[in-house]
């Protein structure tokens, strides 16, 4: 029972010894909890074998064209016909946890102990790819609508100029926005998972140990 | 002056004994790794040459494996 002393304004509570032992023990307990999960986890990431099966480099293949076909070909039906966009997020949500767990979580965590200097050097030149193949893809949407422009200019008229006052009208509905928007969010997170590059862990069964 | 790295055949690589000297110590490559705080991925990358180790880790190597590093490592030479 917590016993309280009142000096003027001042109140202290005073616990009895038995009390604060308890709490002491249970923060304790809680810290060693704490630290046991953490290092359970962090094995996990560094030494898990049951997911050694997305891998290995055929299986980093797979996930790259399955990836493009999710990202792509969800939006594709999303946009033409307005229906799906829940089973599209959950399927690019799905698509960005197997790249996490393909690359166990190195674009996750800085920890020292999780990310090793091979891992880390691999993964900084994955940034510099994936940087340069988002300037590139931005590059080429320019390019791609900018000879739309030109192409309905010419159908338009019969002749082209240099600069042409070709108009390009954009209809979209909330419906169109919100899957360009999951298209968008995922593909800027794929875009390290695939700058990674194909090259996996060397396929094995999980059954032989890690010698 | 050309810019940029080197074409992939005329880049200096490492070679190593680690396998050997590992294997004659009688460790695993999950102990190695271990060891030196690395993934057992990364000690097969580097066994194999795909993979140079910082200046550090290769110390920490030879401190494990009981050898100068300069007996671990050595730069293979050039082809051209």
């Amino acid at each position: 029972m917590t016993k309280k002393i009142r000096i003027g304004s001042l109140v202290i509570s005073v616990q009895p010894k038995s009390q604060r032992a308890d709490n002491d023990s249970l923060e304790t307990k809680v810290e060693q909890l704490e630290i046991v999960v953490e290092s359970k986890i962090k094995n996990w990431i560094r030494n898990d074998r049951f997911f050694d099966g997305l891998r290995n480099t055929p299986a980093r293949v797979l996930l790259w064209v399955l990836g493009n076909l999710a990202l792509f070909g969800g939006l594709a039906i999303c946009l033409t016909r307005e229906t799906g966009i829940v089973a599209y997020a959950i399927l690019v949500a799905l698509t960005v946890f197997a790249q996490k767990l393909s690359v166990r979580f190195v674009f996750d965590t800085d920890a020292v102990d999780l990310v090793d200097e091979y891992q880390r050097s691999r993964r900084d030149r994955s940034y510099r790819r994936a940087y340069r193949n988002v300037t590139a893809a931005f590059v080429g949407l320019v390019a791609v609508i900018l000879f739309y422009g030109y192409v309905a200019f010419y159908f338009e008229n019969g002749y082209v100029t240099l600069w042409p006052t070709a108009f390009i009208d954009l209809n979209i509905d909330t419906y169109r926005v919100l899957s360009v928007l999951i298209f968008l969010a995922g593909f800027f997170t794929l875009q390290p998972y695939w700058a990674w590059g194909f090259k996996g862990e060397p396929m094995r069964s999980k059954d032989v140990p890690n010698d | 002056m050309s810019m940029g790295r080197k074409p992939k055949d005329q880049e200096e690589r490492v070679i190593n004994r680690i396998e050997e000297l590992r294997l004659a110590a009688g460790i695993s490559r999950q102990d190695l790794a271990d060891a030196v705080g690395v993934h057992y991925q990364t000690v097969g990358y580097i066994e194999r040459g795909e993979y140079s180790p910082s200046l550090v880790l290769a110390l920490q190597i030879a401190k494990v494996l009981g050898t100068p590093v300069e007996t671990i490592f050595k730069l293979e030479e050039e082809k051209n």
